[in-house]
């Protein structure tokens, strides 16, 4: 360095500063302003996010609010329509309703569930989600205005009734008088079928309404719908108690004569039907279970008892004690 | 000693005298400008390592901004939008389809009409005094009347009271003919073989069948018209009108789950509604019809503003 003249060694100096602020710009100035512009895209990129995010947040915000207005809007749907159908309650609720009404005397009611069309999404799926219906067809009598009527054990006249003859004896003098002069059933059939299509309009419609003047009475029919769902992910709970959801009926009936299959005259005393004689049987059917002579013997008793099941049976009469040996001796020795 | 090889001494050593004053003044000059050089050199390098720092905390401080920036967007307030997103969008969708499908059986159900219970009470005073009713038929459309009379005129009277109580929507089949002796109708007592029906006087039996007022129900559903979208967009909505009334359906524009949508067509029991009807709509803001039956009315919206932004990795 010292041989250097001051000339060179200016020459140095400036290429020394040269390279100094050459080096200073490319690895400092340079790398840190690129990475400057690196960190501005990437804060950029953040920012862009983070405003993606809290558009997102908003988005959320209203969907949650959809969501919750769908939520509403779904349970009271759901509620408008009967949570379980069920055939017995609804058919308790149907026959407390005409009897209450005034129109007691039924011929028939049949519930039975029918078939409603499948909800089809927009995008022609099935949704998994179905709508119920009960259709119940009942059908009433008015009485004729003459003759007595009778429905429920009202009047009694079965074995546990206290005077079933006196009964009979006395409603018999009544034929044609007092209450039993008037048609009753209509009115209370028409009040019937109104307090049922205004009991819950929007699951319970009365399809038709008839009546058909007949021997003197009239029949009375109507069909009535309900309407339920099958839903798979419920979000209300149905906490309806009225009759048609709920059963109404009773809860301690007495099973205890309750039996299975009638014999020729019913002999179970716990039974409400004890002493009644089977009139569907046809005597001179085939007994698959009897040897020929005593299928004989059975038409020839049946006919000797003068059709009777009851005499055949000697239904009530105390069976005769079997004599002793000493006892017939001393009968023969009498004779 | 005063001359030295012909050169005079005192001129030799006034050319030194000379020289080292240039000399030192040169070296002045040349420590002056060294001076500034260095002065010069320090200067630029110290605007190099200023630029330096100073971009060097330019960026400490962008990557301090970029470090929140992550900090915030890691926060459970930001970290979890997405996802929420993702399942807001699905809940969403699950209960439009859930809400499409209750609305569509409360639909099936509303559009069966009950029968008119209060028709009985109304047919009973509706009687003629020489006439009775042996049979009707009340359902949610439909009256058909069975009867006996000794006039005539009577069915039509009874059709006239009907009509004066607005039970009937379009004109009722009216049909009257006279018993015939031997027909169904006179009953002959088989002891004593004559003829219960009062028969001094000809009788007519007739049969009045009508339809009856009713309602129409109105389906409206608003769908997202976009291709290969079968999204509906909002809660479906049930109109019962009575038949022959007219209605009103809200058709603006409306905001769906951030989205905020314009009407873009309208069918009508799946026919499009055309150009200048729709134009006509758009302009009064409601679609406006007359109830003559049941009617599914489908709005097509599309999104004005960009759909919510997809999730980004």
């Amino acid at each position: 360095m010292n041989n250097l003249t001051a000339r060179e060694k200016g020459f140095m100096y400036v290429i020394t500063l040269l390279i100094i602020v050459v080096l200073g710009y490319f690895f400092g100035i340079r790398t840190l302003n690129n990475k400057y512009e690196d960190y501005k895209k990437q804060l950029a990129a953040l920012e862009q996010r983070k405003a993606h995010l809290d558009q997102i947040r908003a988005n959320n915000a209203s969907m949650e609010t959809e969501i919750k207005a769908l939520v509403e809007a779904n349970k009271e749907l759901e509620l408008s329509f009967i949570d379980k159908l069920e055939s017995e309650s609804i058919e308790q609720y149907i026959l407390k309703t005409f009897e209450e009404a005034g129109c007691p005397y039924l011929i028939s009611i049949t519930a039975i569930d029918t078939g409603m069309p499948a909800v089809t999404y927009p995008d022609g799926t099935n949704s998994p989600d179905g709508l119920a219906c009960l259709q119940v067809n009942v059908k009433y009598s008015t009485t004729d205005g003459y003759t007595v009527p009778g429905y429920n054990r009202n009047p009694d006249f079965t074995a546990e009734a206290e005077n079933a003859v006196g009964t009979a004896l006395k409603m018999k003098e009544q034929m044609g008088t007092e209450d039993f002069a008037k048609r009753v059933g209509y009115e209370g059939f028409i009040e019937a079928v109104k307090k049922i299509n205004a009991e819950n309009k929007t699951c319970i419609k009365v399809n038709s309404v008839e009546a058909t003047d007949i021997n003197g009475h009239m029949e009375l029919q109507a069909q009535i719908s309900f309407y339920g769902t099958s839903l798979r992910n419920r979000l209300s709970v149905d906490n309806s108690t009225a009759p048609y959801t709920s059963w109404s009926g009773e809860t301690n009936t007495d099973t205890k004569g309750g039996f299975i299959g009638f014999p020729y005259v019913c002999d179970n005393k716990d039974s409400l039907w004890y002493g009644v004689e089977n009139r569907s049987i046809d005597p001179k059917a085939h007994k698959p279970f009897a040897t020929y002579w005593a299928n004989y013997l059975f038409n020839q008793n049946y006919e000797k008892a003068n059709r009777s099941f009851k005499t055949m049976l000697k239904f009530g009469v105390a069976p005769t004690q079997p004599k002793t040996d000493t006892q017939d001796t001393n009968d023969k020795k009498k004779s | 000693m005063a001359k030295s090889s012909g050169v005079s001494k005192k001129l030799l050593a006034k050319k030194d005298m000379n020289f080292f004053a240039e000399f030192t003044a040169n070296a002045a000059k040349a420590a002056r400008m060294l001076g500034y050089g260095v002065a010069a050199g320090v200067l630029v390098v110290f605007v190099v390592l200023a630029f330096i720092v100073a971009f060097f905390i330019r960026n400490t401080i962008i990557k301090g901004q970029i470090r929140d920036m992550e900090n915030l967007l890691a926060s459970p307030d930001y970290a979890t939008l997405e996802a929420e997103f993702a399942k807001l969008t699905e809940q969403l969708t699950e209960m439009s389809n859930y809400n499409y499908a209750l609305t569509q059986m409360r639909k099936t159900v509303d559009e069966i009409d009950p029968a008119p219970t209060d028709l009985p009470d109304v047919i009973a005073n509706c009687i003629p005094s020489d006439s009775y009713i042996s049979h009707y038929l009340v359902t949610s459309s439909q009256l058909d009347l069975e009867g006996y009379t000794f006039v005539y005129y009577s069915p039509v009277e009874m059709v006239y009271m009907l009509n004066q109580k607005n039970v009937f929507t379009a004109r009722p089949m009216i049909q009257t003919e006279r018993v015939e002796a031997e027909s169904a109708g006179e009953q002959v007592d088989a002891k004593t073989k004559t003829v219960t029906v009062d028969i001094m006087n000809t009788y007519y039996k007739f049969t009045i069948s009508g339809m009856l007022v009713s309602n129409a129900h109105i389906n409206i559903i608003r769908y997202e018209d976009v291709a290969d979208s079968a999204k509906i967009l909002g809660m479906v909505e049930n109109k019962t009108v009575k038949a022959g009334d007219s209605y009103d359906i809200d058709v603006t524009n409306f905001t769906y789950a951030g989205t905020e949508y314009k009407l873009t067509k309208i069918y009508v029991d799946d026919v499009i509604v055309d150009e200048a009807s729709f134009a006509e709509i758009v302009a009064n803001g409601k679609f406006t019809d007359v109830a003559r039956k049941n009617a599914e009315v489908k709005l097509y919206y599309a999104p004005v503003t960009a759909a919510a932004p997809a999730a980004q990795g």
